[in-house]
């Protein structure tokens, strides 16, 4: 364990005692009048701002924005983006015509604005940050950067002779008990932003805060006990470059949304609409935010556990924990490809001889209920499944039976009568050993992979998860799949009941929540 | 490096505690720090050596105790030759004017040592309800105290420490965190005695079975119910990190309780929401304001109050 010591607490305590926190509030009207714009645009639209159409616009801007904000690109990074957006709400101008006219001319100054935007200094920020850079003190520097998808770019682009000085962190590893002289944080410190121990507890002498004007952000020391008792005071210094806006925005507007009821919502009637659901046996589930901004169901059951990395473990980075004990800025494993191609050989490898024979008698029954439902329609199988004693006979369940990729029914009563439809009733019990014994080589077999795994994760640079919240272990020349830290950024308080063929699998939370499908930027996830 | 003025303080909160003594309510003291690291074994390590004048104090109050033992009570016993002996307590006895203890040591010989009066302090009481005495004992050395122990609390008494175990205060927090700070991190006195604070805290599972221990770690995520059972109710809990104080804060009734959260802490806001509900079903209306040990250390806050038993 890389443990704290009490020289380095001292630092702590010592740069509690004395620390400061500039505001530079840098000043950017192109953008500012997008914002504003959009803005607007939601103010007036109310409720329909939830329509397909314009949440899709909404989304985008937002994002737009955002990424202006906590990003600090250069101007081809961001000029490449903003085209891209200004092409989308052109093509959006049309329908917004047709069925919105009374909203077309808040759509035109928003398309004005993106159009303004394009002629001007694009890279503000970045400009700025450099700037900083050379203006501070000597010594170890953090930048704070709220995106981290987008640290790997940032890092090329603000630190190309890669000066060991210079750190870009997540605000996870603030946590640490280790201190820098100067802090960059790009971005508002507001708490919609960065947590309050980012300011609280100070991990450097000198903050910077790089934020634009209009937008809210200004962290205030406040007391957490409702009798505290007397302090010492700290000699704490504000100080500001220009001066904020006289009115300033919320920046939580910018941030993307992550609406745990919303999913819960969206999950109940995916079930209510789906049959094959209704019948698969419901899974108590929580769900949790990962960093990349997609969300996973993890069963919350009493003794159910998950895998998690802990970057600071250097003797046993990977634990089981009960998932009850999960945690955010927790690592949680998740197996993110399954296996490939290469479950199915390891699996014939563990059967030995028995392999070449059950893979025959897997493949005929397949086959054989294949040709009955070519030959007299899914509906009539179901029938006559369930007449011969089937309890999960229905179209989902017979497309999973047929696939070769399945291997047997969950339940005997269903293979037995799905046995006798195809005429093979005398050997049921011994086609079903053959399928228990594919089934456990099967097991068997996922496990080592995962085990592979596992020791691959223990080799990796762990410095880089911490970084940027996400990494993937890849098993090294073999198709054998690949496990996925990620940091877990939220837990929802509320249980709700999901399909277990939807556990343990990273969903964009777009499908469920109110957030945008499109994922990716240039190659990076972005967190909506 | 000299122990910084921060860490000095936590040591005197653990002195500052160790003095609370009230039938009716339990002091509550909750710290919300820039960091967690090392917080949690300094106000042990005050409160601790606090506590150890108890093992040299005048043996009027063991004398009291031992009066009050039913008879065949399981205890040990430290002979003169520094030896330790499992026995039974067989009351107390007159002879010549004089007052003794007696207790039984072995089971064939039926042996009974006479302990005086003064040296009450010699016996220890079992945790055990019932044990059964060996054929014949010879006893076993006590252990020798560690140089740092026998620096801060004195030769005599660090033999005592060492012989006997007592437990004082019990953490609830993360294992392995604990586990670093009390045995990675080198301490010397002011007459430059080294050691590290497990020497001192003597936290049972940091150390062999059959060490006398003082302290005791349960996991932030162990059962509640199965360890409330093993270790009864001690005179305080330090609740190491917010996980512990939300999932374990009402499993102690009767013990004094020191709260350390970490504002880098993904649980501190639950934590403080909890707190503040601690806070508002306090006992006394009446605040603490201060607390007299000098004045926090910069980015500490804290708060005090007193709960009903």
């Amino acid at each position: 364990m890389n443990s704290s010591s009490i020289r380095s607490l001292d630092e702590i305590y010592s740069c509690n005692e004395n620390y400061s926190i500039t505001y530079d509030h840098i000043s950017f009207p192109e953008l500012k009048e997008l914002d504003l714009a959009t803005r607007r645009l939601r103010k007036q639209l109310g409720e329909i701002s939830t329509d397909e159409y314009w949440n899709s616009i909404i989304r985008r801007l937002k994002r737009l924005i955002f990424l202006f904000s906590a990003a600090p690109l250069d101007k081809e990074y961001l000029g490449q983006f903003l085209s891209e957006n200004i092409i989308r709400l052109d093509n959006s101008l049309n329908r917004c015509k047709q069925f919105y006219p009374q909203y077309l001319p808040y759509l035109e100054n928003i398309i004005a604005a993106a159009n303004t935007l394009s002629k001007s200094e694009l890279q503000i920020l970045h400009e700025r940050l450099s700037n900083t850079l050379r203006e501070i003190l000597p010594g170890s520097t953090a930048i704070l950067i709220k995106e981290t998808s987008v640290i790997p770019t940032v890092e090329k682009q603000i630190n190309p002779d890669n000066d060991t000085q210079i750190e870009i962190v997540s605000y996870s590893s603030l946590r640490r008990d280790l201190m820098y002289e100067n802090l960059i944080v790009v971005g508002p410190a507001s708490p919609y932003w960065y947590p309050d121990y980012v300011f609280s507890a100070p991990r450097a002498k000198n903050i910077f805060v790089l934020k634009y004007t209009w937008l809210r952000g200004k962290w205030e020391p406040k007391n957490y006990f409702p009798a505290t008792l007397k302090k010492t005071a700290r000699k704490f210094i504000e100080m500001n470059i220009f001066e904020e806006d006289a009115t300033t925005e919320e920046v939580d507007f910018l941030l993307p949304e992550i609406n745990f009821d919303d999913i819960a919502k969206k999950i109940e009637l995916e079930i209510q609409s789906n049959p094959s659901s209704q019948e698969e046996e419901l899974v108590t589930a929580k769900i949790i935010q990962l960093e990349n901004g997609q969300i996973v169901f993890i069963d919350y059951d009493d003794n159910s556990t998950e895998l998690v990395i802990d970057p600071e473990d250097e003797k046993n980075p990977i634990t089981r924990i009960k998932a009850k004990d999960l945690e955010p800025y927790m690592f949680l494993l998740l197996r993110t490809s399954g296996g490939g191609d290469y479950i199915i050989p390891l699996a014939n490898h563990i059967l030995g001889e028995k392999a070449a024979e059950a893979r025959e008698i897997q493949i005929e029954w397949k086959d054989l209920l294949r040709r009955l439902v070519i030959t007299k329609g899914s509906y009539w199988v179901i029938n006559n499944l369930m007449e011969l004693g089937s309890k999960r006979a229905n179209p989902m369940n017979l497309h999973n039976w047929m696939s070769y990729r399945s291997i047997r029914t969950q339940d005997f009563s269903d293979f037995s009568a799905i046995m006798t439809l195809i005429g093979l009733k005398d050997n049921e019990r011994y086609v079903w050993n053959m399928m228990e014994a594919i089934r456990h080589a099967h097991m068997r077999a996922g496990n080592e992979i995962r085990k592979l795994l596992i020791e691959v994760a223990k080799k990796a640079d762990l410095s880089e998860l911490v970084q940027k919240g996400v990494l993937e272990f890849e098993l090294p020349d073999r198709d054998a799949g690949s496990l996925t830290a990620y940091r877990i950024t939220e837990i929802s308080k509320q249980t709700i009941q999901v399909p277990p063929s939807k556990m343990n699998i990273p969903l964009e939370s777009a499908d469920y929540g109110k957030n945008d499908s499109s994922k990716y930027l240039f190659g990076h996830s972005l967190p909506w | 490096m000299v122990v910084p003025s921060w860490a000095r303080f936590f040591i005197s909160l653990g002195y500052y505690i160790a003095g609370f003594n009230s039938i009716q309510t339990n002091l509550v003291l909750s710290i919300s720090a820039p960091s967690l690291a090392f917080i949690a074994p300094l106000v042990s390590l005050g409160y601790i050596v606090a506590r150890s004048q108890l093992d040299s104090q005048d043996y009027s109050q063991n004398v009291e105790i031992l009066k009050k033992l039913p008879e065949g009570t399981p205890v040990y016993l430290r002979s003169k030759e520094n030896k330790k002996f499992s026995g039974i307590f067989l009351g107390c006895k007159s002879v010549s004017g004089d007052n003794f203890f007696i207790v039984q040591t072995d089971d064939k010989y039926k042996t009974q040592r006479h302990v005086k009066f003064q040296d009450a302090g010699n016996i220890q009481i079992r945790e055990s309800e019932t044990i059964s005495l060996p054929s014949t004992q010879k006893g076993r050395e006590m252990p020798n105290a560690n140089p740092l122990l026998n620096s801060i609390i004195g030769n005599e008494t660090a033999t005592k420490f060492v012989g006997f175990s007592r437990l004082e205060l019990v953490f609830v927090g993360e294992k392995r965190k604990l586990q670093d700070e009390v045995t990675t991190q080198k301490f010397a006195s002011k007459d430059k005695k080294a050691g590290i604070l497990q020497d001192i805290l003597r936290v049972k599972q940091f150390q062999g079975k059959s060490h006398a221990y003082r302290s005791f770690i349960i996991s932030s995520r162990a059962k509640p119910k199965r360890v409330k059972a093993i270790i009864g109710n001690p005179p305080l809990v330090i609740f190491d990190g917010s996980l512990g104080y939300l999932k374990w804060n009402h499993q102690w009734n009767n013990s004094n309780k020191v709260i350390v959260l970490s504002r880098t802490d993904s649980q501190y806001e639950p934590a403080i929401e909890q707190l503040i509900g601690h806070y508002i079903k306090r006992s006394s209306r009446k605040n603490i304001p201060e607390i007299p040990i000098g004045e926090l250390p910069a980015g500490i806050e804290a708060m005090m109050f007193e709960e009903d038993k």
